[in-house]
């Protein structure tokens, strides 16, 4: 059996999750009895945090918009065309002109390469998320 | 947030302005059961009679949007009372007189009148408020977004400074964030305005700093806004990276931000799942869920947790920390970290407020920020003993009702937010089907006098216009909330409340005003 | 080992983590199951269930915090090969909960072992447990039960009228925020499909639950089944004694029909199908619930 200890993906509060893993599945979630907020608590959404993982309408591949749908690509050509488009309105119209997005429901880590990126590959700080929302 | 989430067991008075803690922070809620069990006193305000108004001691059901003369005209009882707690005011808070000018005009009875609160309801919770050896305040979205809503933010840190109640382990005021990790997101710079740690991008020393830290010359003026951005998609902004957002569902007039979203010369959307936003992109990258990732998400309370990959993102799918390296190499600069252990390092080292932050320390219980180095114990509550500034100001809340308000073309006040099971756009909650079937289908609650006013019933379809647009949903029947509102959860994407939300911003936090807006309703007549 | 109940514990809790693992080592290496499930003290303290399977891991199992196991077995056995064999380490509680489960068929007897140990009485007063011992100890020796209704907060739930009792649990399940916490905690709730995801019952999309479908029918389900575990309480966040809504149905099964749930894998709930034993009409109230009246 393994248990995963991790973080409820849903609200600001934070609370402590174990993950039962089965053959590379996320079958079930219980809450965690050492976590220091939730001591062993959980509501609605984090007992049934494992629910959307293995969805089948996950993303599996890249894709690139032909007329009005979507075609799979690999991943080299999806970060050379990312980056030649964005780089390449950056040098017409200026750093300015590119904007990113960052987000709430990633981590701390991916954050902080997200705003880099924006920051020092574009030259500009436009740069935010959702947190009014 | 000042202090932590356990610590609200303790406090004597606890005072919930614009959160329903009870549907959108559960467990935090259970926090203030226990204060209640140990004799606390729970006041509410909140138009809406909610689960938390259910459980409070007093619920205080104020007119929407008059959060500010409810505070002053509190503030304004409890100076003249001489309730308010001098020592500390001397000691440690400038600017008293200005407050005691701004409260001068604001009498109980004036508050009373506006918020439609009988006047001694307000001296009672005032005196409770303030008399209580530590009183907490908690907040959420129904005091920020609004237009005025940084003057309510203010307005409560000016509350609490004014009664002491701040500093100490059980009082403090308590931020109730919404997304697991916004309160990282801003932590680590993804704002316009700072970089990791807040530090200010027009500031020379620091934009020096981080240009030595990263190897490129670096911007010196702030950048737009997540509203501002897509304002200006088409015009200004010609390209955007969409990492795991979806304004094309959260933001306000969504018609308008799709046209946005169109116009764009190139749109790049990583996410889970195809949202409302991704359809609108060139280009779509498929990023990790939760269970697939390693690094950190901060909590509400400034708590650093280490999230830990269970399994593997599917298909060819990967985690966004990965798509990001691939992407900053591609544009040049030196992403060749090889585990987020790497990122994080580099994170203490140029934010000095996570100075002391490692792997290693976060294993067991998280650690709550300002932890400057290694061997500091982490924060779990702030200003004790002085404020970051030395001493703390009061600063006047200056009140601007709604900028939209019921006429008699659109008699309703309309309000949006979340239900329980639910979660923001509904990507994830929509596609587990247990939370699913709590709620499939969107709905507005309505008073029965209202519905009995329209000729509808629970169950029927209604179409709810505003001067942005109209959607159709079905009614449901409560007493929870007032005559002459409605409320309209956001979460569904056939019926996108925020078609309706009026997009005007609070003019320093440009928080939208998604809780007032007017509106229009009509029966819809079955085919 | 063990069995005879006294007043303090004799073994000392670090006495008989040992003899567990030594127990747990021959489990293993006589092969009588695949695993044994216990709680592990890993990496930086952090302490959570985990099957034990090798050996060289003993050195991390710890038997505290209390920490429910019976519905876990259930599910690990779900998900296992049926020959898969599992040893659980129990509390008085989780065999308990393990003999109803036989009884619902709900694991099979073959698959699994039970190694019994005692609470402390520390533990037993925490959960106002009556029987903190499984009915048959490897480790360590019993202490006595608790008496629920000795405790204060127990009083203050079940005592005065009818509508004084009401307006108390009406005034602690108004707080309930519908997280099915109690539900999925309880190793004795095991329906397909549950009646409270039932809209006929259960009201969907909002809260609070509605008290007399959600909380009585989960109370009713339970009423001559319920082992006592608190692990419904323990669940619950916002701090609804839960497990006191069963108290006096397990008094009057204890009462009128010598009947506690979970105390024997094959005896079944006198209330289910054999009426044999069924007191006279007019006594089926047991009296002493007017005595708890003011
Ligand atoms: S379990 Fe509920 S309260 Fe806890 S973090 Fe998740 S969504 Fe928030
Ligand atoms: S109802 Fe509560 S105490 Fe009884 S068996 Fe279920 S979880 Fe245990
Ligand atoms: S655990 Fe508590 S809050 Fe959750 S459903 Fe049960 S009674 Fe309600």
């Amino acid at each position: 059996m393994n248990l995963v200890r991790t973080i409820c993906p849903y609200c600001g509060t934070g609370c402590g999750l174990l993950l039962r893993v089965v053959d590379g599945t996320a079958v079930a979630t219980y809450p965690d009895r050492e976590h220091p907020v939730a001591r062993g608590h959980l509501c609605i959404k984090g007992w049934t945090a494992h629910e959307f993982i293995h969805h089948p309408d996950r993303l599996t591949s890249p894709l690139v918009k032909k007329g009005d749908s979507f075609k799979e690509i690999s991943w080299d050509d999806a970060i050379k065309l990312a980056m030649d488009q964005l780089l390449g309105i950056a040098g017409k119209y200026g750093g300015d002109a590119v904007g990113g997005l960052s987000s709430a429901k990633c981590t701390n880590e991916e954050n902080y390469l997200f705003q880099k990126m924006i920051r020092a590959g574009f030259h500009t700080n436009n740069v935010d998320h959702c947190a009014r929302l | 947030m000042t202090n932590s989430i356990t610590d609200l067991a303790g406090s004597e008075c606890i005072f919930i302005i614009g959160s329903n803690a009870a549907e959108s922070h559960p467990i935090i809620m259970g926090e203030i059961y226990k204060a209640a069990e140990k004799g606390g006193t729970i006041i509410v305000v909140d138009p809406r009679r909610t689960a938390v108004a259910e459980n409070a001691h007093i619920h205080l059901s104020i007119e929407p949007g008059t959060d500010i003369p409810l505070l002053a005209g509190m503030m304004r009882y409890i100076i003249d009372e001489g309730f308010y707690d001098r020592e500390f005011v001397d000691a440690r808070v400038d600017g008293f007189d200005d407050l005691k000018e701004f409260v001068a005009e604001w009498s109980v009875e004036r508050a009373a009148e506006e918020c439609r609160i009988p006047a001694a309801v307000i001296r009672n919770v005032a005196r409770i408020y303030a008399e209580a050896a530590e009183s907490a305040i908690v907040y959420c979205m129904g005091i920020t977004q609004h237009a005025c809503g940084s003057a309510n933010v203010t307005a409560l840190c000016d509350l609490a400074m004014l009664c002491g109640h701040v500093g100490t382990e059980h009082s403090g005021i308590y931020p109730l964030r919404g997304q697991n990790n916004v309160q990282g997101a801003c932590d680590m710079g993804a704002l316009p305005n700072v970089y990791p740690g807040y530090q200010d991008v027009s500031d020379h020393a620091i934009k020096a700093k981080f240009e030595g830290a990263w190897g490129r010359e670096l911007s010196g003026s702030p950048g737009l806004t997540v509203t501002e951005m897509i304002r200006s998609a088409g015009r200004e902004i010609r390209g955007l990276f969409i990492m795991a957002e979806n304004p094309a569902l959260s933001d306000p007039d969504v018609t308008h931000v799709a046209q946005s979203l169109a116009s764009l010369d190139f749109l790049v959307v990583q996410d889970i799942f195809m949202t409302e936003t991704a359809k609108f992109a060139h280009l779509v990258l498929p990023g990790g869920s939760f269970a697939e990732k390693t690094g950190t998400f901060t909590n509400t309370e400034r708590r650093f947790q280490l999230v830990r990959k269970a399994v593997e993102p599917p298909g060819n799918a990967k985690d966004d920390f990965s798509i990001l390296c691939l992407l900053g190499t591609a544009a040049g600069l030196d992403f060749s970290y090889t585990d987020p252990r790497d990122v994080m390092t580099e994170i203490a080292r140029c934010a000095p407020a996570y100075g002391g932050v490692t792997y290693e320390r976060l294993e067991r219980q998280g650690l709550q920020w300002p932890c400057p180095h290694e061997e500091h114990p982490g924060t779990p509550y702030l200003h004790k003993g002085r404020f970051t500034r030395g001493k703390g100001l009061f600063v006047v809340p200056r009140h601007t009702p709604p900028q939209e308000m019921p006429d008699d073309e659109y008699p309703f006040y309309l309000s949006t937010g979340r239900m329980f099971a639910h979660y923001h756009t509904g990507t994830m909650t929509r596609r587990s089907p247990f939370l699913n079937r709590e709620t499939e289908m969107a709905y507005a609650e309505m008073n029965p006098l209202d519905a009995l006013g329209i000729g509808v019933g629970e169950g029927d379809t209604i179409r709810i216009s505003t001067r942005r647009g109209s959607i159709i949903v079905a009614v449901r029947v409560t007493c929870r909330i007032a005559s002459g509102s409605i409320f309209v959860p956001f979460h569904f994407t056939e019926a996108r409340a925020n078609v309706l939300t009026n997009p005007v911003l609070d003019p320093q936090a440009k928080t939208p005003e998604f809780k007032v807006c007017a509106a229009r309703l009509e029966k819809v007549i079955d085919r | 080992m063990g069995g005879i109940i006294c007043a303090e514990t004799v073994t000392g809790i670090e006495t008989m983590v040992e003899e567990t693992k030594k127990l747990v080592q021959k489990f293993l290496a006589e092969r009588e199951s695949d695993g044994i499930l216990g709680l592990r003290k890993g990496d930086w303290n952090i302490i959570q269930p985990h099957v034990f399977t090798l050996p060289e891991e003993l050195d991390a199992l710890v038997l505290d915090p209390k920490w429910p196991f019976a519905k876990l077995a259930m599910q690990i056995l779900r998900t296992a090969p049926k020959e898969y064999r599992l040893a659980v380490i129990c509390r008085g509680c989780d065999e308990r909960a393990i003999f109803e489960l036989f009884k619902r068929n709900q694991i099979e007897e073959n698959r699994i072992q039970i190694i019994g140990i005692p609470c402390s009485s520390e533990q037993a007063r925490l959960c106002l447990c009556e029987r903190p011992y499984p009915t048959k100890l490897d480790v360590g020796d019993a202490v006595p039960g608790v008496d629920p209704f000795e405790d204060a907060g127990v009083k203050e739930l079940l005592m005065g009228d009818d509508t004084r009792r009401m307006k108390r649990w009406a005034q602690v399940l108004k707080r309930c925020i519908k997280c099915y916490g109690c539900r999925n905690s309880c190793p004795i709730c095991v329906c397909e499909p549950c009646k409270l995801e039932n809209e006929v019952w259960v009201r969907r999309g909002s809260i609070p639950t509605e008290i007399l479908s959600f909380h009585l029918i989960r109370a009713f389900h339970l009423s001559d089944s319920c082992v006592a575990c608190g692990a419904c309480q323990e669940a619950c966040p916002v701090g609804i004694p839960l497990q006191s809504l069963q108290l006096s149905m397990r008094r009057a099964l204890r009462e009128r029909y010598d009947y506690i749930p979970g105390c024997d894998p094959v005896k079944k709930s006198p209330i289910l199908g054999d009426f044999v034993d069924e007191p006279e009409k007019d006594r089926s109230i047991p009296e002493w619930v007017n005595t708890l009246r003011e």
